[in-house]
């Protein structure tokens, strides 16, 4: 089952186009990592998928509906967003931010409700915020910050979340407080969890489905030990690689097949 | 949090946000009251309070109050709450402190439409002359928007298109001035100073207009500034219309500058400081709209009444006065930022 996917998506910024014509599924209830090297498109395919673009060609279904014809708001209470490089208002408290996930609920001359509440002491719960929710967001450490974000898209209480490289600028023990946090939302409360990451070894123990962008199309797509094979990230990343199992998980660990200096240049 | 209801109606404010607005609505009904009783003549506090709204109390206060003072009075109110206004959805819009209708050109460009309307038409009407203010304010905001546009809206690009198209504005506006005859430059230099003096119930009229209209429109829009404020990105992905949002609200601000240009004409600095006062009273994350409006008037409401105390001989015009808060803010953020301090 999917309420979110693409057909014949063709995605740029007004240039060349960046995406050429993707068909994506994004699997209910499941933890699903687009991976893929620099410049493929991940990013971009993510952004049309929040109907932060709109593809020159072909359409991005939101519960079977084109996602640029359900009103705005309507999609802000489906699908959530952390964006890679989010502005926290000066002097904003932890749960000041976090209310303002609530926007999409809100309306002009109603007041702050016990439903809001109810969201934003939940989702600073689920991220372990309460003890800090008074600390302003500026003076907190990346790792706060970033559960902080994740926080205020979890009150926004939208089934699908979509997050943009959640972990990049952490150091490995934020990177996985936040990896472990999107494992329990999804594991607990059945969110649907998208996601553009970097470490392959990240994407193998956390996700479910790896969706791999090559040069703007979908090199591979299923589940992440499937797509995680020593063939597959070699021809997308252009890169021999050797696959081993984590010695934790059995999840596929990649690593360079050539040790340094080993390699000839290219 | 603090919920305000009306039966099924209502808005929630933080308690520091409420109090300080309460605050500044207490500082500001006793300064009108000291700038209806003070002066020469012996007015009582209930009858300058009386006559301000044309309740008779007789010689000399249905003149001096009703003609003369209360007008005044309330013209410093309501062009300072727009200006206030205006100020506030700039400086959150660009995300920058210094973005100012007084200083990125667009109160110049109502001033070059007002005097452009005075020559072509005459000071006959001060309808006439605001309708020129909003479209000069409108011509200068869309040429300071074309030259700073690349692919959106870069707020450094802004101000320095803003402060050029402002001396062009000016440039305009003085070559405008040599070509009147002298009874058009008269009236147009005398506008030109920024003063509230002598303002009439015409004056009040146009001011209260021009707020009655926007500030619902503004107020309908203030969570999508909030929300603004984080970016774009997030804004949408919370809901907002972003492009639509934005729109409405910039020329809501510059049509509430464009206003208050041509009630009063150009009166520095308090689009400037007025905001960023309310924003430090109130400690709020963001924007604060109705705080920022309540200072702006009280801030000009005080800096005429210091104007009017001086001496007869030195009939200074409030703009002085103004600046003379202005300056130092702007110092100060000099001195912060210098010290690499955040806004």
């Amino acid at each position: 089952m999917t309420r979110l996917e693409t057909q014949g998506a063709v995605i740029g910024y007004g240039g060349p186009p960046i995406v050429h014509g993707v068909d994506v599924e994004i699997p209910d209830g499941q933890i699903t990592a687009i991976i893929g090297p620099n410049g493929c498109g991940k990013s971009t395919l993510l952004r049309a998928l929040v109907r932060l673009l709109t593809p020159s060609d072909g359409t991005v279904l939101l519960d079977g509906e084109d996602i640029h014809r359900v009103p705005t708001r309507e999609v802000a209470r489906r699908v959530g967003l952390l964006p890679q490089s989010p502005l926290a208002p000066a002097g904003i408290t932890v749960k000041e931010l976090v209310a303002r996930g609530r926007t999409p609920h809100q309306k002009v001359l109603r007041p702050w409700s016990a439903a809001d509440e109810t969201a934003v002491m939940s989702a600073l719960h689920s991220t372990g915020l309460t003890s800090i929710q008074d600390a302003v967001v500026d003076e907190l450490s990346g790792g706060q910050r970033q559960r902080a974000w994740i926080a205020m898209a979890l009150a926004q209480d939208t089934p699908l979340m979509i997050l943009d490289e959640p972990t990049t600028y952490l150091d490995i023990a934020h990177q996985y407080e936040v990896m472990d946090l999107l494992h329990r939302l999804n594991d607990r409360q059945e969110r649907t969890i998208v996601m553009v990451v970097h470490d392959l070894h990240q994407a193998a123990r956390y996700a479910h489905h790896v969706i791999a962008m090559s040069e703007g199309r979908v090199a591979a797509s299923g589940p992440a030990a499937e797509v995680l094979t020593a063939e597959t990230v070699g021809d997308v990343f252009g890169l021999e690689v050797r696959v081993i199992p984590d010695p934790v998980t059995g999840t596929p660990v990649i690593v360079p097949a050539h040790a340094p200096g080993g390699r000839a240049d290219t | 949090m603090r919920i305000l209801r009306l039966g099924p109606l209502g808005i929630s404010t933080h308690r520091r946000t409420f109090a300080v607005g309460l605050a500044l609505a207490a500082v500001l009904f006793g300064l009108l009251i000291v700038a209806l009783t003070a002066g020469k003549a012996d007015i009582s506090i209930l009858d300058g309070l009386k006559a301000s709204i044309g309740i008779s109390v007789g010689s000399p206060g249905d003149f001096i109050v009703g003609q003369v003072r209360a007008p005044r009075a309330f013209t410093a109110i309501l062009v300072g709450a727009m200006l206030g206004l205006s100020g506030a959805i700039l400086q959150s819009l660009t995300r920058n402190p210094l973005a100012s209708p007084d200083f990125i050109g667009i109160s110049m460009g109502a001033g070059t439409g007002a005097v452009l309307t005075i020559w072509l038409i005459g000071a006959s009407s001060l309808w006439v002359t605001a309708a020129g203010a909003v479209v000069g304010a409108l011509t200068i905001s869309a040429l300071i928007l074309a030259l700073s546009w690349r692919r959106g809206i870069v707020p450094l690009r802004l101000i320095l298109a803003g402060i050029a198209m402002g001396f062009v504005a000016n440039a305009t506006t003085q070559y405008l001035l040599t070509r009147m005859d002298v009874h058009d430059a008269g009236n147009a230099l005398g506008w030109l100073v920024g003063s509230v003096t002598g303002r009439t119930w015409t004056h009040v009229a146009v001011a209260g207009a021009v707020l009655a209209v926007l500030l619902p429109i503004v107020l309908w829009h203030a969570r999508a500034l909030r929300t603004l404020e984080m970016g774009d990105d997030t804004a949408k992905a919370l809901g907002i219309h972003v492009g639509r949002s934005r729109g409405i609200l910039a020329v809501c601000s510059v049509l509430l500058a464009a206003g208050a240009v041509a009630v009063t004409g150009p009166i520095g600095f308090i689009a400037l400081v007025a905001p960023a006062l309310a924003l430090r009273l109130t400690r709020n994350a963001g924007v604060t709209l109705i705080p920022s409006a309540l200072m702006g008037a009280v801030l000009l409401l005080a800096a005429d009444q210091v104007a009017q105390q001086m001496p007869d001989t030195l009939q200074l015009p409030v703009g002085i006065f103004t600046a003379a808060v202005g300056a130092p803010y702007l110092l100060w953020l000099v001195a912060r930022s210098s010290r690499g301090g955040q806004s």
